[in-house]
């Protein structure tokens, strides 16, 4: 099978990521921060190297608030509904996810009033003013994808995160998209709450994912065992044990540790060069076809993620990626859990064809993908 | 050589203070405390008693907050 479907996870793991994982269900099966023999001491140390690389890694400078969630719609509901109150106003993009749009959507009939920022595609000082114009001094919070997850379009969040730091207003971002394939500093970008997906662009395994907390969460979603102060019943406030309640998923964290080392050591920048240089290699040969249609500007590095949207004219985008997967192409048709996004793009009736490139993918396997397309337009237009 | 255990809030600030430390090359072990059933499960770091002021100014600059000290027996 060739895999197309990066944005929803990556599909091939690293072997250095697989080994982790057997490494943790052999040697690590105890549960951490719980036990007082040496393998639970051992397997808590190693987790917390994984924090400590994560905040490196992402420039929050605070091991202590990375918090492991069982996902990245999971950080992004911990932070929303642990910060959000009736008659709080929030700020979010025209773009976002269902991971956003649905808890906030929930937040809004509990009292919480919402306002979208409209993304100006390829105007990225434009999209900033619109997140500027909708903040007030009621505004608890500023939610934003970093990249859209249907066109690849890089949202500008670090003029984003310099207007909410100079108006005082948290800055939440989704980086589902983005965490291991750009560049990302929460310092520099003046970000409170980082919510990450290592299952895609740090190559870790599904069913993890990533909250850095910088700010204040007031209220948790769920309580119980922590392995600290347990004659209290009420929930510890230290971070990240506050948030992380239950066993944790070892596997999942060594795989995340992983993930991080096999990132760092090819290097951010080189991965996502060779990734959007494929993901350019492909758009310019959809665009030569006649009967395809694309959503986006040809990417460019610094404005867009290596995913794009295409669909074939004429076809519902379900078919067209049925058509590719009988030759053996993954892709994912449909609205992508982003109807905002696609309303925005007119495409809510089809949805779009979505591709993805990681790391493993290469021209050979591009050649494939488009010629495929080239047939089934050849093949469909008779 | 006498060691002390400073109990931290948490397994993980008890991994940082051990990290911190041995960046500043004082020996430190992360270990559950013994006897410490009355809050409940506690960690904390076991350094050597001679190396206490240091360590003390090193957890104080990391932000790393001691709830106890307490001899170790064993």
């Amino acid at each position: 099978m060739i895999y197309f479907d990066n944005a929803a996870t990556t599909g091939h793991k690293p072997p250095e990521v697989i080994s982790a994982v057997n490494r943790a269900l052999n040697e690590y099966s105890v549960n951490p921060g719980r036990g007082g023999y040496d393998r639970s001491v051992e397997c808590t140390e190693r987790i917390y190297e994984c924090r400590k690389k994560l905040s490196d890694m992402f420039g929050a400078n605070a091991p202590e608030r990375v918090i492991f969630t069982a996902n990245c719609t999971a950080a992004i509901n911990y932070v929303l509904k642990g910060v959000c109150r009736k008659g709080d106003h929030v700020v979010t993009s025209s773009m976002e996810h269902n991971a956003v749009a649905r808890p906030l959507y929930k937040l809004q009939r509990k009292g919480v009033e919402v306002d979208f920022a409209e993304v100006i595609f390829g105007d990225p000082d434009a999209t900033a003013r619109s997140f500027e114009r909708l903040i007030r001094p009621d505004t608890r919070l500023v939610v934003c994808t970093h990249a859209s997850n249907v066109t690849g379009e890089i949202l500008p969040i670090e003029a984003i995160g310099r207007i909410c730091a100079d108006k005082g207003v948290p800055f939440l971002v989704d980086a589902a998209q983005t965490a291991g394939i750009v560049d990302i500093d929460m310092q520099r970008c003046k970000i409170d709450y980082l919510c990450i997906a290592p299952h895609k662009g740090l190559y870790a395994p599904m069913g993890t994912g990533v909250l850095i907390a910088l700010g204040e969460i007031p209220d948790t979603l769920f309580e119980g065992g922590t392995g600290s102060l347990s004659t209290s019943y009420d929930q510890p406030k230290d971070y990240p044990e506050r948030f992380e309640s239950g066993t944790v998923n070892v596997p999942g964290i060594m795989g995340i540790s992983a993930g991080v080392d096999f990132v760092r050591k090819k290097g951010i920048d080189s991965i996502y060069r060779h990734e959007l240089g494929l993901m350019t290699y492909i758009y310019d040969r959809l665009k030569s076809i006649k009967g395809v249609v694309l959503y986006t500007e040809r990417p460019t590095v610094g404005r867009f993620v290596p995913t794009l949207s295409f669909n074939i004219s004429g076809m519902d985008s379900t078919t067209a990626a049925t058509l590719l997967a009988k030759e053996g192409i993954a892709v994912r048709a449909g609205l992508h859990c982003a109807s905002m996004a696609h309303r925005r793009l007119g495409t809510v009736d089809i949805g779009t064809v979505r591709i993805c490139c990681s790391v493993f993918n290469n021209r050979q396997q591009a050649d494939k993908l488009l010629n495929t397309v080239k047939n089934i337009v050849k093949f469909y237009k008779k | 050589m006498r060691k002390v255990q400073l109990v931290t809030t948490t397994a993980t600030y008890a991994n940082k203070a051990k990290t911190a430390l041995r960046a500043k090359g004082i020996a430190a072990e992360v270990r559950k405390v013994q006897g410490g059933t009355a809050a409940g499960c506690l960690f904390g770091i076991v350094v050597a008693a001679d190396d206490l002021g240091r360590v003390k100014n090193v957890l104080e600059s990391e932000n790393v907050r001691i709830i106890a000290e307490k001899e170790v027996q064993i």
